[in-house]
């Protein structure tokens, strides 16, 4: 049955595989087998894939059709496939951080943002790779990650990007319809980016982390990575919520409703002209301009605009690194934490150990002066737009510590916008705008707190005059291999 | 007093080589791509050199931008 679904199928969003299934057009156990098929064929070959659980998901599929039959139904994600960073718990089954000291770690409790998509009936069919503990040591590999260097589908030579690597991965090569990632400082938009599929960073407290590797208690947050902004919203209705099981929840729910966001003509968005006209890689000004003319001509108002002036990178680099350091220290103090693929990432926790409390705390001080002046600076604007990554992916063997030396001495740009916006526990949206060398490139759009639906409205836009996010890789010699 | 672009300048310096990434954006200089696992205890190792340096980077940056006693550290993350 599985090998009877065509490509269409599988590069499908949730919500039209959704309308299948109510329409009866096709079974759930039949679409988690087609996509547990192709997750574990494909999967392993890109190093995307953690750990296949579809025998169980198969089990869950029949639930569902059982209620499907009966006519209960749940809302768009019932019955949709989807992977997990494999930082998320699931009670029983190998949670292992992507890093070999943690091979064969099991937890007797599931995180609750799966528990939550459990609820309203989409089915999780694997647990995708992700850069060993999310990368919190500074890696300078794509190979940091006990998987191997994830693999981009557009070009396996090139990587996919991290530290959510499979889950952007084993969307865009239509392995899951969705999946779940998280970003401490980059982690959703930049995979998103490089593997040309939609992601959304929710503000900080909007989702659960309990059951989470935790990183950074005051940076992590967890999001979804689909093929569009629709999608994105309904995961994020799905997920969204308030937990005591989290110390860092705000309690707040999310409600899906892009249709009452502010409208364009009074939507201000801001934009950076160094980013546009003097871009690092100067092969990404075409995409990068026309995705800020599909705004123009969709009647937003575009201002340039520049961010006061921090230094946010030491900033979130200090933060991150001391939380990191006190989240790992029994592994550090163990030394095992020199098991890690990539030494970089032993050497960074081990110097972050070393961090004086007196500057964990003037960071935090600087990050406060940063929260109110982005408070004060967004009474002008309502969304800024800027370039998601200022290159395209990286090959494979190419050191990450040193791709990025020449984009530096460009214009800053907003070039701080992933440090700043995750300080600020800001929301993101990352679209696709285009190919260079047939390798994605993406725009980011970053509003104030709790704006979520008025960055799924714009993407929504973006999406319905643009067809970057429904181009699909060229996997036939994988998928005949 | 520095003014705030120059905290910046001094930033993009303390990314070369800054130790959380996360998403590396950083260059360390001098550096090749390594996959071998980290040496001994005790013996020479140049990562963990260029992470402390990183980290000492990062503190004069954070050093260099004013603050006043009524500063308080960021401990609710929403506006």
């Amino acid at each position: 049955m599985a090998s009877s679904f065509n490509d269409d199928l599988f590069f499908s969003s949730a919500v039209e595989l959704n309308q299948r299934l109510r329409g009866r057009e096709m079974k759930a156990v039949e679409l988690v087998r087609a996509f547990s098929e192709r997750l574990e064929k494909v999967g392993p070959q890109l190093n995307a894939l953690a750990l296949p659980l579809s025998k169980d998901a198969e089990r869950r599929a029949k639930d569902i059709d059982r209620e499907l039959k009966r006519g209960r139904t749940r809302g768009v994600l019932q019955g949709i496939p989807f992977g997990a960073k494999d930082l998320l718990s699931v009670a029983g089954k190998k949670t292992e951080w992507g890093a070999p000291p943690y091979a064969g770690q099991t937890f007797d409790h599931t995180a609750t943002v799966l528990t939550k998509l459990d609820k309203t009936g989409a089915i999780l069919t694997g647990k995708l790779a992700m850069i060993e503990l999310a990368g919190g040591g500074g890696y300078r590999s794509a190979s940091a990650s006990a998987t191997g260097p994830c693999r981009n589908p557009w070009d396996p030579t090139c990587w996919a990007g991290g530290s959510s690597s499979g889950s952007a991965a084993a969307v865009a090569a239509g392995l899951v319809p969705f999946a779940l990632g998280s970003e401490t400082s980059g982690s959703i938009i930049t995979p998103a980016a490089f593997c040309g599929v939609t992601g959304l960073r929710p503000t900080y407290g909007l989702v659960s982390r309990y059951g989470a590797m935790p990183l950074s208690w005051t940076m992590d947050k967890i999001g979804p990575l689909a093929h569009t902004a629709e999608d994105c919203g309904h995961i994020l209705a799905a997920i969204a919520g308030g937990d005591d099981r989290d110390p860092g929840s705000a309690g707040k729910g999310f409600r899906f409703f892009p249709e009452f966001a502010m409208k364009p003509p009074d939507v201000r968005i801001a934009f950076s002209e160094a980013d546009f006209a003097q871009l690092a890689d100067d092969r990404l000004r075409p995409p990068m301009t026309q995705a800020l003319e599909v705004f123009r001509s969709l009647g937003y108002q575009l201002k340039a605009a520049k961010l006061p002036e921090f230094p946010y990178s030491a900033i979130s680099s200090t933060i991150i690194s001391a939380e990191s350091a006190s989240v790992f220290s029994e592994l550090i103090d163990s030394g095992r934490h020199r098991e890690l693929k990539d030494a970089r990432q032993a050497a960074g926790l081990e110097a972050a150990s070393e961090i004086p409390a007196r500057d964990y705390l003037r960071a935090m001080r600087l990050r406060r002066q940063i929260q109110n002046a982005m408070a004060e600076w967004f009474r002008d604007f309502d969304i800024i737009v800027a370039p998601a990554r200022y290159a395209v992916a990286s090959k494979l063997d190419v050191a990450l510590d040193r791709s990025g030396s020449a984009a530096n001495e460009r214009p800053a740009g907003f070039r701080s916008l992933i440090a700043m916006g995750n300080l600020s526990g800001l929301p993101a949206l990352c679209l696709p705008c285009g190919f260079v060398d047939g390798l994605p490139v993406a725009i980011t759009l970053v509003s104030r707190p709790w704006n979520e639906n008025l960055l799924l409205a714009a993407g929504i836009e973006f999406q319905k005059r643009t067809t970057w996010h429904r181009r699909r890789p060229d996997l036939s010699r994988i998928l005949q291999g | 007093m520095e003014t705030r672009r120059g905290w910046t300048r001094r930033a993009l310096g303390a990314l070369a080589g800054s130790v959380a990434a996360v998403t590396p954006a950083s260059a360390v200089p001098g550096l090749e791509a390594a996959q071998a696992s980290a040496p001994p205890a005790g013996a020479a190792n140049p990562d963990l050199e260029a992470a402390r340096q990183a980290i000492k980077r990062n503190a004069k940056s954070l050093a260099e931008a004013p603050l006043t006693p009524a500063d308080e550290p960021a401990f609710r993350f929403e506006a």
